[in-house]
């Protein structure tokens, strides 16, 4: 019981609002926000819901929570593995379309647009071709 | 002999008017909730159900804790058009989302405005279907949505450890109850418009095991349940320069997450 009520706190932290996701790469100077919180999910708290859905989610074994994850480490963002989720991109990109699917080259790295429930993220992709 | 007796009496006492005082729901829950804060919120529901369509605006509100504790809130305008079974479409304006969502009954679109990106999804056919489905699958979870089920009443009660009608106070002007339930996990408040259209005018949910308390807040300012809605105004249509992309899959996060746990060891 006592391991299901923290399983309950562990992924009830949804109903996000990612604190970074209106910036791009100029706002984040602008508002003197350091690198590192370009990458997605710094820490921060947000209210969640009620526990009815939660408890659906425990009974699904959903492991899965919002917030305080931290998706990619802060490094320079040439060295991205693949993968990695970002908030917003680097400096400089240009979109490319390939087989219908938009990417972003940025400096040599690619990454895809995607959404991570509401919020709009870049993964790390393999250069496409 | 008699000392034991009078032990045992005072236990089955004990045991009986914690029966007698303490209702157990359907989940296992012990729940106490004033007659008076159920009845009305069963009338709220019984009204929602019967709502075949509605246009509603509201606004919300969001409170973020930083790292470095301070609270930060952010608002939200929404508008929302409901069909029941199966239709809907919501307007988020506000300063981190401009977004539209669009379902018909087979297909969610999530459309970020100012990027102008979308993604689609094949969802179920219900909109209760639909609303968990979004929530377990794609991870798109509004919390004002307890409010657009067909059972408001069923799923606000489902974690109810008890529940407590304050008084009457307006809410912009109208008129309302005020009911107060403890949850498990949060707490939340309902402020129920009095008289023959008990719309649900406010609803706050904080939860208050996690550090700082933060809050989601509801609040209704309008609600058209005369004014007939197009059909067209639950389908997205991408227009030139829209990039559709995709929904990320809890794997692919899970794996990211993984992939940091590993490098910061």
């Amino acid at each position: 019981m006592k391991g299901l009520a923290i399983f309950i706190v562990s992924v009830g932290l949804f109903g996000a609002v990612s604190v970074l996701d209106f910036t791009d790469p100029g706002s984040l100077t602008r508002v003197g926000l350091t690198q590192a919180k370009a990458y997605y999910g710094t820490g921060r708290r947000i209210a969640r819901r009620t526990a009815r859905r939660t408890a659906r989610r425990v009974a699904r074994r959903h492991n899965y929570y919002r917030a305080p994850a931290v998706y990619a480490p802060p490094v320079a963002a040439a060295g991205l593995a693949v993968g990695a989720i970002v908030a917003s991109l680097p400096s400089s990109c240009s979109s490319v379309s390939v087989n219908g699917i938009t990417y972003y080259n940025c400096g040599g790295t690619y990454y895809q647009p995607a959404y991570d429930g509401p919020n709009l993220v870049y993964v790390v992709v393999e250069p496409p071709r | 002999m008699f000392k034991h007796m009078k032990l045992v009496l005072f236990a089955a006492f004990v045991m009986v008017s914690f029966l007698s005082q303490t209702p157990v729901s359907a989940s296992g829950n012990v729940t106490q909730v004033e007659p008076k804060a159920d009845k009305i919120l069963k009338q709220m529901s019984n009204y929602l159900k019967s709502q075949q369509h509605f246009i509603a605006q509201a606004e919300t509100s969001y409170e973020s804790i930083l790292d470095s504790g301070q609270k930060i809130t952010y608002l939200n305008q929404v508008n929302i058009y409901l069909k029941r079974p199966d239709r809907l479409y919501v307007r988020r304006t506000g300063m981190i989302r401009n977004q539209d969502i669009f379902y018909d009954g087979n297909t969610l679109t999530l459309y970020s405005r100012n990027k102008h990106m979308y993604a689609s999804a094949k969802v179920p056919p219900t909109l209760d279907q639909m609303f968990d489905y979004a929530i377990d699958e794609l991870h798109l979870v509004a919390p004002g949505s307890d409010l657009l089920y067909s059972d408001v009443y069923q799923g606000l009660m489902s974690d109810v450890i008890s529940g407590m009608y304050i008084g009457t106070n307006k809410v912009n002007g109208i008129l309302c109850h005020h009911l107060a339930f403890r949850g498990k996990e949060v707490d939340w408040q309902l402020w129920v418009e009095a008289g023959n259209r008990p719309i649900p005018r406010k609803y706050v949910i904080t939860s208050k095991w996690t550090a700082g308390s933060p809050e989601y807040s509801l609040t209704i300012l309008s609600w058209d349940s005369e004014k007939a809605i197009p059909e067209g105004r639950f389908h997205f249509e991408p227009k030139e320069g829209d990039v559709k992309v995709v929904f990320l899959k809890p794997d692919e996060i899970n794996g990211a997450k993984k992939r940091i746990r590993e490098l910061r060891k």
